[in-house]
């Protein structure tokens, strides 16, 4: 050990020593690439000296770019898929300022599924696990009902494994639905879908990128174990007003934007609305004429170009889903955020991004009966202040910052009118703080080495005021305490170190590996196989410890034809500790002593990924494949012995097809198949209480069948006008209609009352579907 | 409740896209049969009852093995042995007793050499007010549910069962609630199931049982293993309160009360 010592004394030095490290004169470029026809910045463009092929800059979350080189003339390079190459040149005598204008280039030639911009960045970065997606070819990919939705694209990706049937949750590389921080131009997204899980809360018409981690996260985020989905809001036209809509069966959205000062600021409002609820209105019946069955969301964002130093952004989020029988009950649940931003450019090498985050979550019942009222409620609220620092140096770009997150969580509030036979309850709420520190770096010491490394210092403090409650290992009570407001119950502090290196063999061909330690604080107890927005949220606890994965991956990069082909192949390990499950029988509804329903285990993950994409082309696509397996063991389960988590996959492939026919025509399909979930069958009947029983003895020892489907789709562009565009998607979804099995039920046999049979129920068929798309 | 609205949501989405069930064949594994003992204990003077089966392969017809020759016994709150007789194969009958409110009961039975324990308190007695029907119409669908009414006490923490019998048939829902949300309140339970559904003229009796909180817990992981809708919890084995974990089963000392009434 004491042989490396001055081995990595020298690589800190040198880390630290490396701008001054050559004899010449330093100078930077830096600026903003934005589109030329919107003024959208455009992120992850490459910037790159073309005479020094080893400098190569990527613009970051707000199209800031720097560059550092030696004095000297070259020609700057900047690229971007989808968009012309722009070569300047350039007199590098001074630190200089650059902002560049890219024009929509020839897409037919480069369009591509994933928005990898470094032509070969998935071969040259050291970030394992990533997938970017490229929005305009998520418009393609056919999906139910026809609704565009960027979370069904990507559990076609390997890794990404979607809970069933109309369910948008996800499980990426084993890991629970819960575990993914999903993030919405940074403010957390709690529940992502709306309707039970039918339908997304992501309206694409108003994203600009989305970042997919599966592993090797980098250093700035944290909070959840298994995947961060980075999703960036466009900023709006900044040059003109243009409007953009669809209508389509099941719902209709419209987007508007446009310039606030041309050129300085501009705004974008966008908003979607179903009306599944509208056949309910044909009906002759009252109580059904008067129910609701709806969602709509609501995206805005505006931004200001201060100056060439500072711009500010606000951004919006308003989602709700309404549910109700005339009458007799009704229920609403919703997301909303607001995140306001300020991009402070210090000097050409330092970018500063301030972050002030507002997010709400919140779940409302309620029964109208005569004697028998009441309504429950429930939410979480945060409140998030985020500094993230960059800094540029001609080898290394630093990442560093700090993160301090206020959550409130209110698990129910259950209020009744006098005359009801239920009692008002208020369930006292729980409030903690999130923090955390860290620094990254991405290093190339090498031409043909690069590591990005870093750790997150995270913290957790549990806070008064309230009754705190200290459970035995077997849930038994054994001590309560009283904490005034601000007090701290429990706290943990936790070094998440993050690191992955590349290596490259030559231009094509690279080597990867990472190793990553999350932690997570807020966690989802669910009483059900499938999730429901009323699903229990509670933080990290004096009885309940922080989770924490640990996760190594290798991976194998390969590029050819000049990058239209990329193939990759990952395997991964991950463990998962402190993992928390409910025991038999567990009393969650309005439970104020939730904690005492609780037991805890691990969990472990591993599996391999293959991934092989054509970019461009007339026929382009990808085909992707994951054999896995993923085990939890915990002691009050299953004899303690391991068992198969219920995500549980071993078998999973998607293959997506996208193929432009000349013409104003375009084909997709789709097609997925995986093995079935684990399930707990039973293994036996009896008869207690004068019926028969079904008895269960291994807990998911059984799968369900396997589940395959075909989806088709055909876009036809509308023919050309000045201003006006439309197009037509057609979708046919489940094409050979496959029931796969939303779920497995056992009953008497009608026929036979002494026999017992099996019932699988599957969701959807065969479903059409047309959508009538505009932009003006 | 719960069920109610999601199964309203999915019956909304079928009639749209018309798929729904389908009956296959699985090939199951099977377990090796299991010791089912089942024990109650009433306050109504009468010979009590204790059943001991075993269980069967799911691909069996409902015929469940009787056990015989256990040897049985029902101990009172004061220590007193009551021996219980094996009249028919697998059904065994105390003496004519009558279990007393709030006393402690335990159940032994021996068989084999080993020896199964499960101790139950027979609360005391919450009678019914009365019992009504509830007409719902949705659509052009009309669902009758019967209504229990009656008094919860403030005081205790009262736990209860109610069974339905239909014309003589068992309903297969099992109603197990306690008073968490309800304390103390002029209750109002409306029991729904969808597994007979009520016409005029039929003969219905409602049993309203006070039991223990093991008990409930007994007949409330029961009845969770029985929402066969995709909100359904994992499935386990009931929680029973024998001491040996692997029996199936329970011994419940509780209140009963009997209405009956013919619907409109």
């Amino acid at each position: 050990m004491h042989k490396l010592l001055p081995f990595i004394l020298i690589l800190l030095l040198s880390v630290l020593l490396m701008p001054g490290a050559y004899a010449q004169k330093q100078y930077t470029i830096n600026g903003t690439i934005k589109d030329a026809a919107t003024g959208e910045t455009l992120i992850g463009a490459t910037v790159r000296l073309q005479e020094l092929q080893q400098n190569a800059a990527a613009t970051n979350a707000y199209g800031f770019f720097s560059l550092t080189a030696p004095e000297g003339d070259y020609t700057l390079v900047i690229s971007y898929i989808g968009y012309d190459t722009i070569n300047q040149p350039i007199k590098l005598n001074n630190n200089t300022q650059v902002n560049i204008l890219l024009t929509s280039g020839n897409t037919l030639k480069e369009v591509s599924i994933n928005g990898n911009t470094r032509k070969n960045e998935n071969v040259e970065s050291p970030q394992m696990g990533l997938t970017r997606l490229d929005l305009r070819q998520v418009n393609n990919v056919p999906v139910i009902f026809g609704e565009k939705d960027v979370l069904k694209t990507i559990q076609l990706l390997p890794g990404v494994k979607s809970i069933g049937d109309g369910n948008s949750g996800f499980y990426v590389r084993g890991g629970g639905s819960d575990q993914n921080l999903i993030l919405l131009d940074e403010a957390v997204v709690y529940n992502a879908s709306h309707l039970f899980g039918f339908f997304s809360t992501f309206n694409s018409d108003a994203i600009k990128d989305v970042s997919l981690y599966k592993g090797g996260m980098p250093a700035q985020y944290g909070g959840r174990l298994s995947s961060v989905l980075d999703i960036k809001m466009l900023d709006g036209n900044a040059k003109d007003f243009t409007l953009q809509g669809g209508i389509g069966l099941i719902s209709s959205r419209i987007k508007v934007e446009g310039p606030i000062v041309k050129d300085k600021g501009s705004f974008m409002i966008s908003a979607r609305r179903t009306y599944a609820d509208l056949f309910l209105k044909l009906s002759t019946d009252t109580t059904t004429r008067g129910s609701s069955l709806y969602f709509y969301d609501i995206n805005a964002k505006a931004n200001y170009h201060i100056d060439n130093k500072n711009t500010i952004y606000l951004s919006g989020y308003l989602g709700k889903d309404v549910l109700g029988i005339k009458n007799n009950f009704g229920t609403n649940w919703g997301n909303q955020t607001a995140t306001l931003r300020l991009n402070h450019i210090f000097n050409s090498k330092l970018f500063l991004n301030t972050s002030l985050i507002y997010s709400d979550y919140n779940f409302m019942v309620q029964s109208f009966g005569s004697n028998n009222d009441f309504k429950v409620t429930s939410k979480i609220r945060d409140f998030n202040l985020k500094e993230d620092f960059e800094y540029f140096f001609s080898d290394n770009t630093l990442h560093f910052g700090v993160n301090a997150t206020h959550h409130t969580i209110s698990p129910g509030n259950i209020t009744s009118s006098a005359t009801s036979e239920v009692n008002p309850q208020t369930i006292q709420s729980r409030n903690g703080i999130e923090s955390s520190a860290y620094v990254s770096d991405e290093w190339q010491p090498a031409s043909r080495l690069k590591f990005l490394y870093g750790v997150r210092l995270s913290a957790f403090a549990l806070i008064g005021p309230g009754n705190f409650n200290t459970y035995s290992a077997d849930d038994q009570l054994l001590t309560s305490k009283n904490y005034g407001s601000g007090d701290v119950v429990k706290s943990y502090i936790i070094p998440e170190p993050r690191f992955s290196v590349s290596y490259e063999l030559n231009d094509q061909n690279s080597l990867k590996a990472s190793y990553n330690r999350n932690t997570q604080n807020i966690h989802l107890i669910s009483n059900s196989t499938a999730s429901s927005p009323s699903d229990l949220y509670v933080m990290s606890s004096n009885n309940i410890k922080p989770s924490i994965s640990d996760q190594v991956a290798l991976g194998y990069f390969k590029n050819s034809a000049n990058n239209q082909y990329e193939f990759s192949s990952e395997i991964y390990y991950k463990r998962l500790q402190n993992q928390i499950d409910y025991k038999n029988g567990a009393q969650l509804i309005a439970n104020q002593d939730v904690e005492s329903q609780l037991v805890y285990g691990q969990g472990r993950a591993y599996g391999l990924e293959l991934f092989f994409k054509k970019r461009y082309g007339k026929l382009n696509g990808w085909i992707g494949y994951t054999l896995s397996k993923t085990e939890n063991q915990f002691d009050a389960v299953n004899n303690g012995n391991y068992f198969p988590a219920t995500q549980d996959r071993t078998h999973d492939m998607s293959i997506v097809a996208i193929y432009k026919l000349s013409g104003r025509w375009t084909l997709s399909g789709t097609f997925i198949y995986g093995t079935g979930n684990a399930v707990t069958y039973p293994h036996g009947k009896y008869s207690v209480g004068g019926l028969t029983t079904l008895y269960y003895s291994e807990r998911n020892g059984d799968r369900l069948p396997p589940y395959s489907r075909l989806d088709l789709g055909a876009t036809l562009e509308g023919k050309p006008h000045k201003r006006f565009h439309s197009s037509w998607t057609f979708g046919l979804y489940n094409v050979y209609n496959r029931k796969n099995p939303y779920t497995i039920t056992f009953r008497d046999d009608p026929n036979d009352a002494s026999r017992t049979q099996a019932v699988k129920t599957s969701l959807f068929g065969r479903i059409p579907s047309v959508t009538y798309n505009f932009t003006y | 409740m719960k069920n109610r609205y999601k199964l309203t949501v999915i019956i909304l989405f079928c009639i749209v896209i018309g798929s729904c069930k389908k009956v296959i064949d699985l090939n199951l594994k099977n377990a090796s049969p299991q010791l089912v003992i089942e024990g109650n204990l009433t306050d109504e003077l009468k010979p009590q009852f204790v059943s001991i089966t075993r269980s069967v392969a799911i691909d069996s017809t409902n015929k469940f093995p009787p056990v015989t020759g256990a040897a049985v016994n029902l101990i009172d709150y004061n220590g007193t042995s009551y021996k219980l007789t094996e009249r028919a194969p697998g059904n065994y009958y105390s003496p004519s007793l009558l279990g007393k409110h709030n006393q402690k009961y335990t159940l032994q039975v021996n068989l084999n050499g080993k020896t199964y324990t499960a101790v139950s308190t027979m609360p005391d007695k919450v009678s019914i007010d009365s019992v009504a029907l509830s007409v719902q119409y949705f659509g052009t669908q009309t669902t009758k549910t019967v209504i229990i009414f009656y008094q919860d006490p403030l005081n205790v923490s009262n736990q209860y069962r109610f069974v339905l019998t239909i014309n003589g048939v068992q309903v297969k829902q099992v109603f197990a609630r306690n008073d968490y949300l309800n304390n103390g309140r002029a209750v109002q339970q409306l029991l729904y199931e969808d597994d007979i559904k009520l016409k005029s003229g039929d003969q219905v009796d409602i049993e309203m049982q006070c039991i223990d909180p093991t008990i409930y817990n007994y007949w409330y992981t029961f009845s969770l293993q029985q929402a066969n809708d995709f909100s359904s919890t994992t499935p386990t084995n009931p929680i029973t309160n024998f001491d040996d974990p692997n029996v199936l089963g329970y011994f419940s000392a509780h209140t009963t009360e009997h209405k009956n009434i013919i619907i409109p």
